[in-house]
């Protein structure tokens, strides 16, 4: 298979145009993320319907591009001005989206065959985001089962929570992925396809003969299916860390709780020391 | 400004100046003054500490800690009123969603199971099948309702079970907050580069950092210059749904032309950090010496980390 990208190597190759690229849909769906994160939020009963996210900006961008940098560049632009810059940033769930979002993307990139059919960018575009929650899904029900002991105890319970994530899913995928992903992507891409490649000294995609689904695709599905337990991993670690580790160290039992002080203060002292001492011979090499 | 006039009175404009102080407002804060890595350290290591809590009382203690702290960095009042409420509604969720569907699902599923019995008299063109379809139906409804009432008690006794819980995720929230407030972008930066962190995503937290007021602006002035040549809608309709649609297409419609100047921008970018030789020094340990020197951990530091896991296990033991 040829692709016929700006660069005819493979899709993880990095030069100065995928930095371009990566650095585009970084600012611009970092910046939708953070202004639809600020937008107050209409909860019934804890199903969130907010505005947006632009999920548009993205899906009109990203397909232009055939790297795998500019898939990336998507969740990393959520993390960086949507969590770091606001400063609610989660360490180890952001893990999640990076995996998730990236290879739902890279792998819908594959898909497409006809560059200047905007039905097919549009449609694409919504299969991306579907994909992407329909993991988002799983995953947030994987963590009540780890996260809540009590869960089978009710016995309508786990069910009910598969529906209450399922309809949130459902309606992320209707409202970030329809109204505003794919609709305003139908508009969008035609005006944008041809004039922004030259911006960042490229030419626009061609198109390629043959089935939509290559054995490119193939390798890409089979990464995100065998990716998402990785992800799924990493955000009930974010979550649930301690959960998993039940903590009461033997020499508590024996000596009392207030013993507890005795280690902490040691590796205080030493380090303490440690450092004093580092501290002092930099000092002394400086006056 | 207190909290309370922060959730009924805030207009754009000072969720920008909010923003601004968030993301450069921190010289004078205490998280900045000490030394990059060891607060990240510190951070990772009170992501874990709540968990080792079941009780409310210390981990509420915890929380007002976390709240001090978040004080002391002068965390935008706007983004912890909004974490709050998002925590609020989490709970809110339990208490009236949970039942709802839990009846829901019951009720389908007893549905389900007589329905083989209509099926079967259906088949046999009995009579009678129609006033037995309708009992069951009721009955089925009569089951939702018993399951969405009666589990109202449920709800409320998994939120007694969930309230650690989300002390939790509330006290991890309020103390990635304050840190994430109070490092300057540089500091951050250089302080993931130093613990390994790719240059490429260290470059894209500065880069971000440096971009966000500009790309604000910029796409404010954008929406503003569409409002100008617009009109707005004469009626405004139904809670005045129709002035809110046309902020929302005004608001779609400023990202056509951002798109371009942001093209533009990054390929200015690119191009002076190639200038100056970024690709080249990716993968070279001197630039990476030069980048990160004057870095080192000093007895305050210590000081710091210590001194709060003290205090925590002065929590666990006195609680």
């Amino acid at each position: 298979m040829v692709t016929t990208s700006s660069n005819s190597s493979s899709a993880f190759s990095f030069d100065h145009r995928d930095m371009m690229a990566f650095i585009l849909v970084m600012s611009l769906h970092g910046l939708q993320s953070m202004i639809t994160e600020l937008l107050p939020e209409f909860s019934i009963g804890g199903l969130g319907v907010s505005i947006g996210p632009f999920w548009f900006v993205a899906m009109s961008v990203v397909l232009l591009f055939r790297s795998f940098w500019a898939c990336l560049a998507i969740p990393v632009g959520g993390i960086v001005f949507g969590e770091i810059l606001i400063g609610d940033f989660s360490a180890l769930g952001a893990v999640e989206g990076l995996i998730v979002v990236t290879l739902s993307w890279f792998f819908v990139m594959s898909l497409i065959t006809d560059p200047k059919n905007v039905k097919q960018i549009a449609a694409l575009g919504f299969l991306a985001k579907a994909m992407e929650e329909t993991a988002a899904w799983f995953i947030d029900v994987g963590k009540f089962y780890i996260g809540v002991e009590e869960l089978e105890a009710i016995s309508w319970l786990p069910e009910t929570v598969w529906a209450t994530e399922g309809i949130g899913a459902l309606l992320q995928i209707i409202i970030a992925g329809v109204v505003f992903g794919a609709i305003p992507t139908l508009f969008l891409y035609p005006r944008l396809r041809g004039k922004i490649e030259p911006l960042l000294g490229m030419s626009p995609l061609e198109g390629r003969d043959g089935p939509m689904f290559t054995r490119t695709s193939l390798k890409r599905l089979i990464a995100w299916v065998a990716l998402i337990p990785v992800a799924f991993a990493f955000e009930t670690l974010s979550e649930t860390s301690g959960g998993l580790i039940t903590f009461t160290p033997e020499f508590v039992e024996t000596y009392g709780q207030a013993f507890l002080f005795v280690p902490i203060a040691i590796a205080a002292v030493i380090s303490f020391g440690l450092v004093a001492y580092r501290q002092r011979k930099v000092d002394g090499l400086q006056d | 400004m207190k909290y309370v006039d922060a959730l009924t009175d805030i207009s754009v404009a000072d969720i920008k100046v909010d923003l601004m102080r968030t993301a450069y407002d921190n010289e004078d804060a205490l998280l900045n003054s000490f030394d990059p890595r060891v607060v990240l350290l510190w951070t990772v290591l009170f992501m874990i500490i709540p968990w080792l809590f079941y009780d409310t009382l210390p981990l509420a203690i915890l929380l007002a800690a976390a709240f001090v702290l978040a004080a002391l960095s002068q965390v935008s009042k706007y983004l912890l009123a909004l974490l709050l409420f998002g925590q609020v509604t989490n709970v809110g969720f339990f208490v009236v969603l949970v039942p709802l569907i839990g009846g829901a699902v019951q009720a389908v599923g007893y549905l389900g199971d007589n329905a083989g019995r209509v099926v079967a008299g259906v088949m046999a063109g009995d009579a009678s099948v129609f006033a037995e379809t309708g009992s069951i139906v009721v009955a089925a409804v009569g089951r939702g309702i018993h399951t969405a009432t009666t589990s109202q008690e449920v709800g409320i006794d998994a939120v007694g079970a969930l309230v650690p819980f989300f002390l939790k995720l509330t006290i991890i929230s309020v103390i990635s907050l304050a840190v994430f407030s109070a490092m300057s972008p540089q500091k951050l930066s250089k302080g993931m580069l130093r613990l390994g962190v790719p240059r490429q995503l260290t470059f894209a937290i500065a880069y971000g950092y440096r971009m966000m007021p500009l790309l604000v602006e910029e796409y404010h002035a954008l929406i503003n210059s569409f409002r100008l040549r617009s009109k707005v809608p004469e009626k405004q309709g139904l809670f005045r749904w129709r002035y809110f649609y046309y902020l929302l297409t005004l608001s779609v419609k400023a990202f056509y032309p951002l798109i371009f100047n942001v093209a533009k921008r990054s390929r200015v970018t690119v191009e002076a950090m190639e200038t100056k030789g970024f690709s080249r020094s990716l993968g070279d340990e001197q630039s990476q010496a030069l980048r990160t020197e004057g870095m080192m951990v000093r007895t305050r530091d210590v000081t710091f980390v210590f001194g709060s896991l003290l205090f925590v296990a002065a929590v666990w033991v006195f609680t």
